[in-house]
């Protein structure tokens, strides 16, 4: 592929971000363009042709796209018909009987989302599998073409087959499908979706994957062909939320896989990135305008969860474990009626963003908090092209103190000292609270506003170490050329965990394994990299929530339970030795890296450092800023400072200094080392 | 603070062997000050715990009991402050110089707590030794065990996972006080208590201010329980809601004298209702703690069903406190009628089958389904789901999960086809649950309520269909109880089917305003019935009220023979009046008289603020003949 150039783009709300890498020099190109809403093809097409990128030239498309989020979250999808056990017609709508919308408690007009498929179109046949995977009642096929009339009539796209007990066995839902996808192009199982125990959480998965695979498609397809079309014949893959990358095929059989698909590309590019500069152990920190990210990497891997709750839908699928609070720069500052002061989950968004944009936002925002403090300079630009008006800025947090009778820079040292607050306690949900010590980390910021706060948040996690990465608001789109292929199987168990279970385990797994390098080996995916990870949920005999651990390729019942009884420990703080542990699912992940760019910094530039004052400990300060291209090897630089970037600023507090490491990275170290939240722990 | 309260829920959630705790969250983290006053909960635990806490730890520290910081401290006496038995509060007190600072608390509902029938709670106890150990500030070890702890464990049932849960309350509660401690140690002792008291005072503020947008003025309202066969039907709740100067006061004179069945609550329950409804109608968004409650006057008189003395069983506090949610809620809506909704399910619908599987393991299977919430003026209520005043508590298994673990197999499991209320925005519908039983050796227990009086309606709302229990043998429905909703160790068999049906909400504004096309919707989706469509006609006429101080009781009413006859009502029966504004108010048909005309006489307290629109009988969803 010498000479070759692969992309990689996220796909955001107000930008589409491309990175172009290229393999003969190893040069990286950072581009933008507006994002589309409606057609997010067009905007990545304008990107790559933003970046006056000659398509026949293209080795690699690999993109994170919010697609299917935004169906989803947007309510654009398709019109889906349901066809479930009789007796079941409701599981969807009933779910855990609970609201599973946060802060929803004491709201008497609480209203639950209507669930994706209207009662009207949700059939019934009489049918069932017992729990021990017999086969107790097959649907008549009379009944199944019957049900494929009234499907045609009902006017859906999509269908989603739903079955009670169908984890154990598939064969009832598989003969649905079968008769239904001679009418239907678009026909998907929950087996197939998420083979596991737990009716609810695999019919609300297989229908949400049922209500956006037409979406999916018709993106997939449109800009597939404008690839082909313009003479690029690369291979093109789409991040997943499990940080792995789907074919095509893939995607349009399971799009409810992409979820998170653009967070994932920020978490591949961090175990890139850690890779690169020797340091295993990140929190990651990504902070947007409406919300910000968190996730922990240990040892260079990310972690992994089970489920998301949006709108109140349990959606199920492995994904990357972040941990998403509803705090970023555009998040709104207000007092409530008993004087206290609250930083969101209220937000300007991009428009009209924060009253600095000029856009005629007049809300104070955390954005504006950084401008009153200087962090922010007047006349900055933004991304390359929001301008930031200061006075603006002053006024909106200015109303916000007089209410509270205190001056505007106190004012704005309050919102960011919350705004801090907040993404340390989340910070804090990811590591103590799992029994990791964030302070064995580094604090890895991206994301426009990230690298502003990073010190700070770090400084309250006692934190010692952050490193910023090159580019860190494009940092994305770098993650999705970082990441392996990665297909998985998984099988419930549910027996005790001895040796007669390792056994079978194992043999499973080396079953799933070859099935599923033989998958990629039929998508025309060359295997020789390929490489297998078994995961096992389990728990100890009685309790109902599982743990995921990792396991070596080969073990005995006692190596597995000291697996889990390490992470049992590790999560909870003890141990319930004398109990069972109970294996519940088996799951294989295949994975197959294609190629990895390494992390270059951008060629250094001749800029004119300059002085701001900025607001310090209650006092006027002035303080040195840089340009981040202007930065040489050898520098040191001491807090406080500011760098200024094209796509972020950072803030470099007292009593942190700067060096840039040998990758591009800005590597700052605390000397405060104690940290003062966990100082008593 | 908040933040190490939510993190103890989820540790304690992922790490539980009780299905109560892991599905059903069915427990309470909070942080309590030395002085028993409540200074932090996360923002989910259930409503009725919060209050309850409190109290279980002001009575500690009242008690002048000597605390140190190897002892734990459970508690679950009803009448000092606690719920029912199974509500186990572990008080762990963080000690700074030898004296407590804080006291960490979990409040956590036990699978069983001994007494007489599986899971303890049933609708025939007589009296509170029948529902299982009083605990009242009982020492156990933080490590190891005592005494005291034997004796616990040694009368109840499950008391492996007892044991297990308890093993897990104690870490969680060991990894608070380390957070605790952190705290205090990042800012100081006194500079964290200093806050503590401005979180307090902010707090007052908000909900005055809330107060303060009310008018001035006295408001009264009466809501029922069922009753028992034993406690007699129905049983009054009465709430005088008095607004002023940014103040309530909610006097429970009125309420109906404690009885020998499970249908009373300690002294803790009225004030938590108060809580719940004043915040929820009136500032849904602020924080809990003592502060909030610094604006309320709970008067609750000993002796009632809502402050009971020993030894009336407790078990059913949760149908005593939705009664008295919804007396409140009444009064309410005579105030501000277009900020209330239709009531919501009104009780617990606890469901026991327990017994043995053919294997010979024991279980207890437990569920308690949700009902539909009310409509409002933002729009139609919610189907099945956790209520606003109910926490969130997943209130039914997974049928997977139930045929691996149970000898049970889940039938049916679907919405409840016209038991929304009928109105201008619909009550939300309540679920269907068909259970069938597969061994020869298992046991029905019921405690629920609201099967005779179903969750009512608003402004000319109707109410929800009632909760109701069957268990149907070879095609036909048994015989289960001397009272519905009240069921005690029935014997199943292979092959008996349980029936749940939860209730649904109460409707908001007059059925025969709502649009037609969603009434169509409605229909298309088989929500509403073809048969359910005549809920939403206009009523042919509306019934003469005349108030008459000779009547025995608020809730007795006499009618006119010719009035009962044209809706089909009997001597004895239950029926709703519906206005145009403010609650359905109920009444039973105590006597009816030979006069032409249309007409009932009800009692001057009863009497409606506005003309009455509709008269209905509340008996269609209980056909008569059928087995309760």
């Amino acid at each position: 592929m010498a000479g070759a150039l692969l992309i990689g783009i996220d796909v955001g709300g107000t930008f589409t971000d491309l990175i172009a890498y290229r393999t003969d020099t190893g040069a990286v190109s950072a581009h933008k363009a507006l994002s589309d809403r409606r057609r997010p093809d067009e905007g990545v097409l304008a990107a790559i042709r933003a970046a006056g990128l000659d398509p026949a030239r293209i080795g690699l498309v690999v993109h994170g796209t919010t697609v299917a989020t935004n169906a989803l979250l947007e309510r654009r999808g398709s019109e889906v018909a349901m066809v479930t056990t009789e007796g079941f017609r409701d599981v969807i709508e009933l779910g855990r009987t609970t609201r599973l919308v946060p802060g929803t408690l004491y709201d008497p007009y609480f209203r639950k989302a209507p669930p994706l498929v209207p009662r009207h179109r949700r059939f019934t046949l009489a049918e069932r599998v017992s729990t021990a995977g017999e086969v107790a009642q097959a649907p008549d096929p009379a009944e199944i073409a019957r049900l494929a009339v009234a499907i045609a009539a009902s006017g859906a796209e999509a269908v989603a087959i739903c079955f009670l007990n169908s984890f154990r066995n598939d064969a009832n839902e598989e003969a649905v499908a079968r008769a239904l996808g001679g009418t239907l192009r678009y026909v998907t199982t929950s087996s197939r979706v998420q083979r596991e125990i737990r009716e609810y959480e695999r019919f609300s998965t297989t229908v949400a994957n049922a209500y956006v695979m037409p979406v999916m498609a018709a993106y997939v397809e449109r800009l597939l062909g404008a690839l082909r079309g313009g003479g690029c014949d690369a291979p093109f893959y789409t991040m997943a939320s499990n940080g792995g990358l789907m074919s095509t095929t893939t995607v349009a059989a399971h799009p409810v896989r992409t979820m998170l698909s653009g967070p994932a590309a920020g978490l591949a590019a961090a175990v890139r990135f850690g890779a690169e500069t020797g340091c295993p152990d990140l929190i990651t920190y990504d902070m947007g305008g409406t919300s910000s990210d968190v996730a922990l990497i240990s040892g260079g891997e990310w972690m992994l969860r089970r489920e998301v709750v949006i709108q109140g839908m349990v959606l199920r699928t492995p994904q990357i474990d972040i941990h998403t609070i509803g705090a970023g720069g555009g998040s709104i500052a207000e007092v409530d009626a008993g004087g206290a002061l609250l930083v969101g989950p209220e937000s300007a968004g991009s428009t009209p963003g924060p009253a600095c944009y000029g856009r005629g936002g007049t809300h104070a925002t955390v954005t504006d908090a950084n401008v009153v403090l200087g962090r922010l300079g007047e006349g900055q630009t933004l991304g390359g092209t929001l301008e930031i008006g200061a006075e603006a800025a002053r006024r909106a947090v200015g109303r916000l103190a007089e209410r509270l009778g205190t001056s505007g820079e106190a004012m704005a040292q309050g919102v960011v000292a919350l705004a801090v607050a907040k993404m340390a306690a989340a910070i804090y949900e990811i590591s103590v609270a799992r029994g990791r010590d964030p302070r064995d980390y580094a604090l890895v910021p991206f994301g426009g506003a990230g690298p502003l706060h990073a010190c700070e948040v770090a400084a309250e996690l006692g934190i010692p170490r952050v490193l910023v990465p090159p580019s860190p608001g494009t940092f994305s789109a770098f993650g999705a050329l970082c990441s392996p292929l990665i297909k998985d199987r998984a099988v419930t168990l549910l027996a005790a965990l001895d040796d007669t279970a390792a056994a079978r385990m194992q043999a499973l797994a080396a079953e799933f394994a070859a099935g599923l390098r033989e998958e990629f080996r039929a998508e025309g995916v060359d295997t020789a990299r390929f490489e297998t990870m078994l995961q096992l949920d389990a728990r100890y005999l009685g309790q109902a929530h599982e743990l995921t651990v990792t396991l070596p390729g080969e073990f005995t019942a006692a190596a597995a339970r000291a697996v889990f009884e390490g992470a049992f420990a590790r999560e909870y703080g003890r141990l319930d030795s004398g109990r069972d542990v109970e294996v519940v699912n088996l799951r294989v992940i295949g994975r197959i890296l294609i190629l990895a760019p390494a992390i270059a910094a951008p060629a250094a530039q001749a800029a004119p450092a300059g002085r701001r004052r900025i607001w310090l400990d209650g006092a006027w300060t002035e303080a040195p800023v840089h340009r981040r291209e202007a930065l040489v090897p050898g520098i040191h630089l001491h807090g406080p400072a500011i760098v200024e970037e094209m796509s972020a600023t950072l803030y470099l507090p007292p009593g942190w200094s700067l060096a840039l490491g040998a990758k591009g990275e800005l590597d700052l170290r605390h000397h405060d080392v104690a940290g003062r939240m966990l100082a008593a722990e | 603070m908040a933040s190490i309260v939510r993190e103890m829920r989820r540790s304690i959630v992922r790490s539980s062997y009780s299905s109560i705790i892991y599905e059903g969250y069915d427990f309470s983290c909070v942080l309590v000050d030395a002085a028993g006053r409540l200074v932090a909960q996360s923002g989910e635990d259930h409503p009725f715990h919060i209050i309850p806490v409190a109290w279980s730890v002001k009575g500690l520290v009242e008690r002048g009991i000597e605390v140190d910081d190897s002892s734990v401290f459970l508690h679950n006496d009803p009448y000092t402050g606690g719920t029912h038995l199974n509500d186990v509060a572990a008080i762990w007190p963080v000690l700074e110089g030898g004296q407590p600072i804080l006291h960490v608390v979990v409040r956590s509902h036990w699978a069983d707590i001994g007494g007489m029938s599986p899971g303890s709670l049933s609708g025939g106890a007589r009296e509170i030794l029948q529902e299982g150990l009083r605990l009242n500030h009982i020492r156990v070890p933080r490590q190891g065990t005592s005494d005291a702890l034997r004796v616990i464990l040694d009368n109840i049932r499950a008391a492996g996972d007892a044991a297990s849960d308890l093993n897990a309350v104690f870490g969680i509660c060991r990894v608070a006080e380390r957070r605790v401690r952190a705290l205090f140690a990042k800012y100081g002792t006194s500079a964290v208590l200093h806050a503590i008291e401005d979180i307090f005072t902010a707090s007052e503020r908000r909900m005055r201010k809330a107060l303060e947008a009310l008018p001035d003025g006295e408001w009264t309202h009466r809501a029922y329980l069922d009753g028992t066969a034993a406690a007699g039907s129905p049983l009054p709740v009465q709430a005088q809601l008095t607004v002023a100067g940014g103040r309530a006061r909610v006097d429970f004179t009125g309420t109906a004298p404690q009885v020998a069945a499970p249908l009373n609550a300690g002294p803790a329950i009225g004030p938590t209702s108060v809580l719940t409804i004043l915040k929820s109608f009136l500032d849904p968004g602020g924080v809990i703690n003592d502060g909030t409650l610094r604006c309320f006057d709970v008067v609750v008189p000993p002796g009632t069903i809502l402050s009971a003395t020993p030894p009336a069983p407790c078990g059913g506090l949760n149908e005593v406190r939705f009664a008295a949610d919804a007396a409140v809620m009444g009064a309410l809506a005579k105030v501000a009628p277009d900020r209330l909704t239709g009531d919501v399910r009104g009780t617990s619908n606890h469901t026991y089958i327990g017994g043995r599987s053919p294997a010979g393991r024991p279980f207890i299977f437990y569920e308690y389904p949700s009902g539909g919430t009310g409509g409002s003026r933002v729009g139609d209520g919610n189907h099945a789901v956790r209520a606003f005043n109910e926490g969130e508590n997943v209130s039914i298994q997974s049928a997977e999960v139930v045929e691996v673990i149970y000898p049970l197999r889940i039938l049916q499991n679907e919405l409840r086809p016209d038991s929304g209320g009928a109105g201008t925005r619909r009550g939300g519908c309540g679920l269907i649950r068909r259970v069938l039983v597969e061994t020869d050796e298992a046991t029905l227990s019921v405690l629920s309520d609201r099967n005779l009086v179903p969750p009512g309606g608003v402004n000319g709302g109707v109410s929800g269909a009632p909760n109701r229990y069957e268990v149907w043998r070879e095609g036909a429905p048994l015989r289960i109880s001397d009272f519905p909703g009240k069921v005690t160790l029935f014997p199943l068999r292979r092959g008996d089917v349980v029936v749940m049906r939860s209730s649904g909400g109460g409707g908001f504004g007059d059925p025969a305003a709502r649009d037609p096309a969603l009434l169509s919707a409605d229909i298309a989706d088989g929500v509403v019935t073809e048969a359910g469509r005549a809920a939403y006609a206009p009523p042919a006429s509306a019934p003469v009220v005349i108030a008459r101080a000779e009547m025995p009781a608020p809730h007795l009413a006499r009618l006119t023979r010719d009035l009962a006859e044209a809706h089909g009502l009997q001597a004895g029966e239950i029926f709703e009046l519906l206005a145009g504004s403010g609650p359905a108010m109920r009444f039973w048909a105590a006597e009816l008289v030979d006069e032409p005309g249309q007409r009932l006489w009800v009692h001057p307290e009863a009497a409606l603020g506005d003309a009455p629109l509709r008269l209905r009988p509340l008996f269609q969803h209980v056909p008569r003949g059928t087995p309760a």
